[in-house]
């Protein structure tokens, strides 16, 4: 009886342990509904502790963070996120010694890495970021790694089809593809920029290599073939597919689009129309691509595996009860009991993972330029008035120097805020310098530039802090506990400020310009600043214009 | 009793594992490459004949250091590129051949805030007569079983004035790692 006891708590001590033994994969709401209601900053707070654990969900939560920094503008960030999440892709076999806990347990242990596609969009978006940077080397090399061999199954190939081989065929899925090129032509689009800006080799192969997937692309690789442009718009648009788990023991899993607008991208710069641009990528297609999918396989072992457990334990437990000893046939039952146990827990361990990239675009489109000067860029997805976006005074690269711009734009079910389509700046920054007789925001004025010799100037010019020096002003933020600059450590809490003091927060930055962070920041209007020290309060017009203005 | 315990062992390996935190095993270069690089091109200057011919009475040689040129497969973020040249620098000033081959290391006006300290400010800013370069290329294979990188990494010292090369040399390495690619 002691021995039975025994092997029934191994037993039942292994049931529990799964039921606790991994972090949670739950989605993070609070970060997804943020990043679609154009709260970047918000959804980077929500994404930003869980990007720092080294789990198995590492790879995904720091793509989500690098892409919410991306559209925030902040690219410290995004670039560090980004990096962290170059080096997990480029892997290979990250899950390799991991395969047979994921086996017993959930597919949900083995380190999210993402289907293929999803994994080209990430080398994308790193591309983007580089891009956004001026770094047309990086640009080339993240897009280079875009570029991987694809499995191709047959035209007619669905995951039930295949999974139906797979069964009969235990070869199948190592043996059954051919490995072909891909049909990524936004990768080879970048990298063919990449390469050309930066005195690579292989542009116009990559050119013809894009057109050859897509036929339709000409315009804009003749643009790109020709170097003729300024500025290089990405844009990201609308919600790409989710991914839901369906069939028996929910074991397979499918992408299915959420939003299908199909409008080409329509570019007015002031008030002259560029394009239309039809988009390059079309993620909702993608998704459902046998040839950019890969993980519907392991979940039939695995749900077999379940079933076949149960059946041996249901048997075990009828032979046990048929026998003539007493002994053993509670022996039997116990282990029959026990074997049914582990047979459930592998029965839940096949429903398949639905972990997936929440912030995906459904499509995406480049739009090389040529604007020559300062003007207002109006961007808009044909059909969707509420994607438009206005930069009022925009300023274009130089050719063979281009501004690349990165754009997250929602879709039809995204809120469209004001400040989208808002002309009238309304702050002070590092990239349009200090308004004419303006002050700084803490002391009662709207600018949030940081201080340097040009600034200080600039208040004085309108008779404000004329007898401060750069020092006095840097010490006047010190003790409102402000630190200058995005990602710094604050003195007071001894954590990183990432969130801007116009939004509430304690850093004093200009986010990347351009971004959508930039525009939210500085074409909303914010509460006025509260100071915290009795300095400020004393110095802010609110509390005694006079001893500002000395 | 032994079968009992080994089985509770066995499960709980397997659920430890599957809980551990990911390796990242990349084949890009590392920081031992940094320093393994950096200090054999260090040597192969110093030991060059046309330096090794130079005296503190030699016309000056004002050297300008520039970033990497990364043409490989791997992103190295703009600061990265920096250090693999300047690594190179800091070797050399540590043995004492700036003043022994009457050579003035500069680097380029976007660098002079970082470079503050680093280098003395008088001479910081003086116009190069001599630029060292460095250029990283690859060679990337990837399949079904895996991926490798062979990185050629060439480092030269231009003369300015005539653009003639002066000094160049070469370091090398492959890795490998075993794994399908998108798993």
């Amino acid at each position: 009886m002691c021995r039975i006891g025994r092997a029934y708590l191994v037993v039942m001590g292994v049931v529990l342990a799964s039921g606790t033994g991994c972090s949670s994969h739950q989605r993070n709401y609070a970060a997804i509904h943020s990043y679609y209601k154009y709260d970047f900053t918000a959804a980077r707070e929500a994404l930003r502790e869980d990007a720092g654990h080294n789990d198995t969900n590492v790879l995904l939560n720091n793509v989500r963070l690098g892409l919410a920094a991306l559209a925030d503008g902040d690219t410290l960030e995004a670039e560090a996120a980004l990096g962290r999440s170059f080096d997990l892709l480029s892997t290979a076999g990250l899950n390799d010694d991991r395969t047979t806990a994921s086996i017993i347990v959930d597919e949900g242990v083995l380190i999210w890495k993402g289907e293929p596609f999803e994994q080209a969009l990430s080398y994308y978006w790193i591309a983007a970021l580089y891009a956004t940077l001026d770094d047309w080397e990086n640009v080339r090399a993240a897009s280079a790694n875009a570029l991987f061999r694809l499995t191709d199954f047959g035209s007619r190939q669905t995951a039930r089809t295949m999974t139906r081989n797979a069964a009969a065929d235990p070869d199948y899925l190592e043996k059954g593809y051919t490995a072909v090129d891909t049909n990524f032509a936004l990768g080879f689009l970048m990298e063919a920029i990449g390469s050309s800006l930066s005195g690579a080799a292989g542009a116009d192969e990559q050119l013809d290599a894009a057109m050859q997937i897509d036929k339709k692309l000409g315009h804009i690789v003749s643009i790109l073939r020709a170097g003729d442009y300024d500025t290089l718009l990405l844009v990201d648009y609308g919600k790409g597919p989710t991914k839901m788990a369906y069939g028996p023991d929910d074991a397979l899993a499918r992408f299915v689009p959420q939003e299908r607008h199909h409008g080409d991208l329509v570019v007015s710069y002031n008030d002259i129309e560029y394009g239309p641009f039809r988009r390059v990528c079309d993620v909702n297609r993608m998704s459902i691509d046998m040839r950019w999918n890969n993980l519907e396989n392991i979940r039939v072992a695995k749900s077999t595996i379940g079933n076949v457990l149960l059946t041996g334990g249901a048997v075990t437990m009828a032979a046990g009860a048929s026998s003539d000893s007493g002994g053993a046939a509670v022996v039997a039952g116990i282990v029959g009991l026990s074997m049914m146990a582990v047979g459930a827990l592998f029965k839940s361990g096949a429903a398949a993972d639905a972990r997936y990239l929440e912030f995906a675009p459904q499509s995406i489109y480049i739009a090389p330029l040529r604007l020559n000067d300062n003007g207002e860029l109006r961007v808009a997805v044909e059909g969707d008035p509420g994607s438009t976006i206005v930069f009022p005074d925009f300023r274009p690269g130089k050719r063979g120097a281009p501004q690349a711009v990165y754009l997250r734009l929602h879709g039809l079910d995204s809120p469209d805020p004001p400040w989208l389509e808002s002309t009238w700046e309304l702050y002070g920054n590092d990239l349009t310098g200090v308004f004419k007789d303006d002050w700084p925001w803490i002391l009662g004025g709207s600018d949030v530039s940081t201080p340097d010799l040009g600034t200080i100037g600039a208040y004085k010019l309108g008779g404000y802090l004329s007898r401060f020096s750069i020092d006095d002003l840097s010490e006047l933020y010190l003790a409102e506990g402000i630190v200058i600059g995005a990602g710094r450590v604050s003195p007071d809490t001894g954590q990183r400020a990432w969130r801007h003091i116009l939004d509430g927060g304690r850093a004093l930055y200009t986010p990347q310009p351009w971004s959508m962070g930039y525009k939210r920041l500085m074409y909303s209007p914010h509460d006025p600043y509260r100071p915290k020290s009795g300095r400020v309060r004393n110095l802010s017009p609110r509390y005694g214009i006079e001893y500002v203005q000395w | 009793m032994i079968q009992t315990r080994a089985l509770a062992i066995v499960f709980a390996i397997l659920l430890a594992a599957g809980c551990a935190a990911p390796e990242v095993r990349t084949t890009f270069l590392g920081s031992v490459d940094l320093v393994d690089m950096t200090d054999h091109m260090a040597d192969s200057f110093a030991a060059d004949p046309v330096i090794g011919r130079r005296s503190e009475a030699s016309e000056t040689w004002v050297i300008s250091i520039d970033r990497v040129v990364n043409h490989t497969n791997q992103i190295i973020p703009v600061r990265e590129k920096w250090l693999y040249t300047t690594r190179m620098r800091a070797r050399l000033a540590g043995s004492d051949i700036a003043r022994r081959r009457n050579i003035i290391w500069v680097v380029p006006p976007e660098r002079w805030p970082a470079a503050a300290g680093e280098l003395e400010s008088e001479h910081r800013r003086q116009p190069p007569t001599h630029l060292l370069a460095a250029e990283f290329q690859t060679l990337t294979r990837t399949s079904a079983a895996g991926r490798s990188d062979t990185y050629v990494c060439a480092f030269q010292l231009t003369n300015l004035r005539d653009g003639r090369l002066v000094w160049e040399d070469l370091w090398e390495v492959k890795y490998a790692a075993q794994g399908l690619t998108w798993n």
